[in-house]
């Protein structure tokens, strides 16, 4: 069986610069994969790519057995390849439950319902406060719950918990395991949080400069040296979590 | 791999208590019995000149409905709606004119013609943004009043047009209480149309375009045809306000259709509130009225403007909309939680 | 140093913070820590004057300061580093951090951004560049060195580690310690509690916007919140969390 997503020999340059060079990636139905690596190294590029945000400057990918060819961030939507950004984008001037009903598309069965969605992500009691009045953790909730909305097969999160407290992030992390486990999704997410990464991932990969420097499983990537100077630094030793 | 999975909890029923069906549509009840009053008496009550200006407010207010659509919701920054008006005006009027249509048939063409034009500048706006469309638009126009001027074979160029009088099966509508009687029902239909259209999925579309085309996209709605869905109904209302503009004041010229009138929009909406609709139809209604009680004085308009402007920015930013929503929302409903 | 008592504050018609009164002492780290939503982030945009006060009152050096306007405060020596890196995307680093000075009247300026990039070695190396296309840790180190170009007294942190790689959020906290030691004041908001606990000296936890637990990092590390976000880290299965 193929797997969900295939991305092989993927570059992107702007001007000079290559942001991303000959990236290959595989992740699976029900896979949840981390892609971490310092700040510029290239992870949102990766999932501007997929998303149809940023051309590639060379390389393929595939969705399924399905050839993603140029694609646009619409196409790439409809196709099921639902994303959350680094900055929340919301729609500031729409309510909670709004902005999960301009993702859910009738004619094609949700996940969950919207008012369902908002409560796994711990926004219960908030459906109707505007999106730009909640607080940053709580956009990047609502984020989640939107991108959910759009009944995708794929899930890319840049950086879900950042600005979240423990107790969000677990409730997250729970949502995360079940949706891939129950229903499949392959989720990519771009995360700082070692100790989500090492909790919840299956595979992680590391990016340093827009290459590739490791790759496996949580656990033996982040113990990897060159993933410890490039990324962990000196002073954490890999068998110490860092606490969110 | 360790099994978190838990069973899902059950969904809350708390769903909000079922208001009463009167309670429910007791806003619109209300508009209706104001509107069936004023429908009533105001023909009785009102002079002749009294009924002309509540006219025109009529064909502001659609215009302030329009353009607050695009750059108050969907934050397209798009300055045509002079040239929007004058296509529905001139539309309506040559039907008339060089084809003896009827005026009650000239207006739905001119509804349609303008709804065509506007939404194809829409693609300009798949493009550009922010003040590159604001600059296509503003040329768009001048480009528009240029034909005017200078397509004299059919516009009679800058002497305008003497419109007819508008007449339907023998009765006409020449004085400003019959107009008045035809046009209230247009307005509250178009003003109730957009009511539901904003409360409704376009609406929330609309109002998600003007937050975020990055978000929107990426939930896989398309943000061009979003762009031109909006601009095709400012067309609709500019285009019906354009036809009414011309049966009401009897003549057009391409100056009535300049930037003056754009920006005349823009402030109303502005001091309304952008984004607002009761803002909308509360600013086209207040412009009409300055623009008609200084219409006499020359360059006192634009200071009137001006000062309305500063008032709203520095008072109440939300505009005058902004005013009865801050009541409303003041009301301890959920604070604090 | 800084005294707030009774505060209370509303974002439109909702409250966010309710009677919360605290104290910073002079020369060390004091800590915001809470749920999202809880009100931290509310608590320092009223603290460096850009949200109106609704009831309480913030004294510095017992001088009531409720009510002051951000540039007088800025006059007083509290300067912000807003959440999320707010620098000038399309100015240089020294133009960036010239600005920091922008209300000062002395001519000291120079001898100051030697001072800054004696702090920030990385960016003494890239004054010309302009900082959208610095990496984002060095654009929390920018936003850091704009803040202190201002000569603050009292320097209000919000969540300087977010969205940073492991590595650049210990070079982050390094310099905070390093501020702290050169005789600066620091109030920290922060959800990286195992990061902000290794340099406060004390501080308090927000939930619904009042103040539920307050005391020395110790005292702190003993309560349920901070339990919860060191547990939340462990690499033992997800942990479990009381529902809201």
């Amino acid at each position: 069986m193929s797997p969900l997503l295939d991305i092989r020999g993927v570059s992107v340059r702007f001007g000079g610069l290559a942001a991303v060079s000959d990236l290959a990636l595989a992740l699976g139905q029900g896979e949840i994969h981390a892609l971490i690596g310092p700040n510029g190294a290239g992870k949102s590029t990766v999932i501007n790519c997929i998303s149809g945000f940023q051309p590639l400057s060379a390389g393929e990918m595939r969705l399924g057995d399905e050839r993603l060819g140029q694609l646009t961030p619409v196409t790439a939507a409809r196709k099921g390849i639902a994303r959350t950004f680094q900055t929340p984008q919301l729609f500031g001037r729409l309510s909670v439950a709004d902005n999960v009903r301009v993702a859910s598309r009738s004619g094609r069965t949700g996940l969950f319902d919207g008012g369902e969605l908002i409560e796994l992500v711990g926004l219960a009691g908030l459906q109707a406060r505007a999106a730009e009045s909640l607080a940053y953790g709580q956009q990047r909730l609502l984020e989640v719950a939107r991108a959910l909305a759009c009944a995708p097969r794929l899930l890319l999160l840049d950086e879900p918990a950042a600005g979240l407290a423990a107790d969000d992030i677990a409730r997250l992390a729970r949502l995360l395991r079940r949706i891939a486990g129950e229903l499949g999704l392959g989720i990519l997410l771009v995360e700082h949080n070692v100790g989500l990464v090492k909790r919840l991932c299956d595979q992680a990969t590391v990016m340093h400069h827009g290459l590739v420097i490791a790759s496996g499983s949580p656990a033996a990537v982040l113990s990897d040296p060159a993933v410890v100077t490039a990324y962990l630094g000196a002073q954490a030793s890999p068998s110490q979590a860092r606490p969110c | 791999m360790r099994s978190v999975v838990e069973p899902l909890s059950p969904s809350k029923a708390g769903a909000a208590p079922h208001k009463s069906i009167l309670a429910r549509y007791r806003p619109w009840l209300v508009a209706l019995a104001v509107l069936a009053a004023l429908f009533a008496a105001a023909p009785r009550l009102l002079s002749d000149y009294q009924l002309y200006t509540l006219n025109l407010i009529q064909v502001n207010i659609l215009l302030a409905v329009g353009l607050n659509l695009v750059i108050g919701v969907t934050r397209q920054f798009a300055l045509f709606s002079g040239a929007l008006l004058g296509i529905g005006a001139y539309v309506a009027a040559l039907l008339q004119m060089r084809l003896g249509v009827p005026f009650l048939l000239s207006l739905p063409v001119a509804v349609l013609a303008t709804m065509a034009v506007s939404a194809a500048v829409s693609l300009v706006a798949w493009r550009a943004g922010g003040l590159y469309l604001a600059m296509i638009t503003f040329g768009f126009g001048e480009v528009f009043q240029f034909i005017l001027v200078h397509a004299d074979a059919i516009t009679n160029g800058p002497d305008g047009l003497a419109v007819p009088r508008p007449a339907f099966a023998g009765v006409s509508f020449a004085a400003p209480a019959r107009l008045f009687e035809l046009f209230l029902p247009l307005t509250a239909i178009a003003v109730a149309g957009y009511r539901l259209m904003e409360t409704g999925s376009l609406g929330r579309t609309m109002t998600a375009l003007g937050d975020s085309e990055i978000a929107l996209a990426s939930v896989g709605r398309d943000p061009r045809m979003a762009k031109t869905i909006a601009f095709a109904i400012q067309g609709a209302y500019a285009g019906l306000a354009g036809a009414m503009f011309a049966a009401a004041v009897g003549f057009i010229d391409p100056y009535s259709f300049g930037l003056g009138v754009t920006l005349q929009q823009l402030t109303a909406i502005a001091v309304g509130g952008f984004g607002s609709l009761a803002g909308a139809v509360v600013g086209g209604a207040v412009l009409t009225l300055i623009e008609r009680g200084v219409m006499d004085l020359p360059g006192v308009r634009e200071i009137v403007y001006g000062l309305a402007l500063l008032v709203v920015f520095l008072g109440f930013p939300a505009g005058l909309a902004g005013l009865f929503s801050r009541r409303r929302a003041s009301r301890p409903a959920d604070a604090g939680r | 140093m800084l005294s707030v008592s009774g505060l209370t504050l509303s974002h439109g018609a909702a409250v966010a913070v309710r009677d919360v009164s605290f104290e910073v002492r002079e020369h060390e780290v004091t800590v915001l820590l809470g749920a999202n939503g809880a009100g931290k982030t509310t608590i320092m945009m009223a603290l460096s004057g850009l949200l109106p006060v609704r009831a309480g009152d913030i004294r510095l050096d017992g001088h009531r300061i409720t009510g002051a306007g951000n540039d007088r405060l800025v006059g007083l020596g509290i300067v912000q580093v807003p959440q999320g890196r707010q620098v000038f995307p399309g100015m240089t680093v020294r133009e960036n951090l010239e600005l920091g000075a922008f209300l000062r009247r002395d001519r000291n300026v120079g001898t100051d951004l030697d001072r800054i990039f004696a702090h920030f070695p990385k960016l003494a190396e890239r004054t010309g560049q302009t900082a959208g296309t610095l990496s984002g840790g060095e654009q929390q180190m920018l936003a850091i060195g704009r803040a202190l170009m201002g000569k603050p007294r009292l320097l209000l942190l919000d969540e300087p580690s977010l969205g940073l790689a492991p590595v650049i959020v210990d070079a982050v906290y390094d310099i905070v310690a390093e501020l702290v030691r050169d005789g600066l004041t620091i109030l920290l908001a922060e959800q990286n509690v195992a990061k902000a606990l290794s340099v406060a000296a004390r501080g308090f936890v927000l939930e619904n916007g009042t103040v539920i637990a307050s005391g020395s990092g110790a005292e702190l590390a003993a309560t349920d919140f901070v339990h919860r976000a060191y547990l939340g880290s462990s690499d033992d299965d997800l942990p479990h969390d009381a529902e809201r």
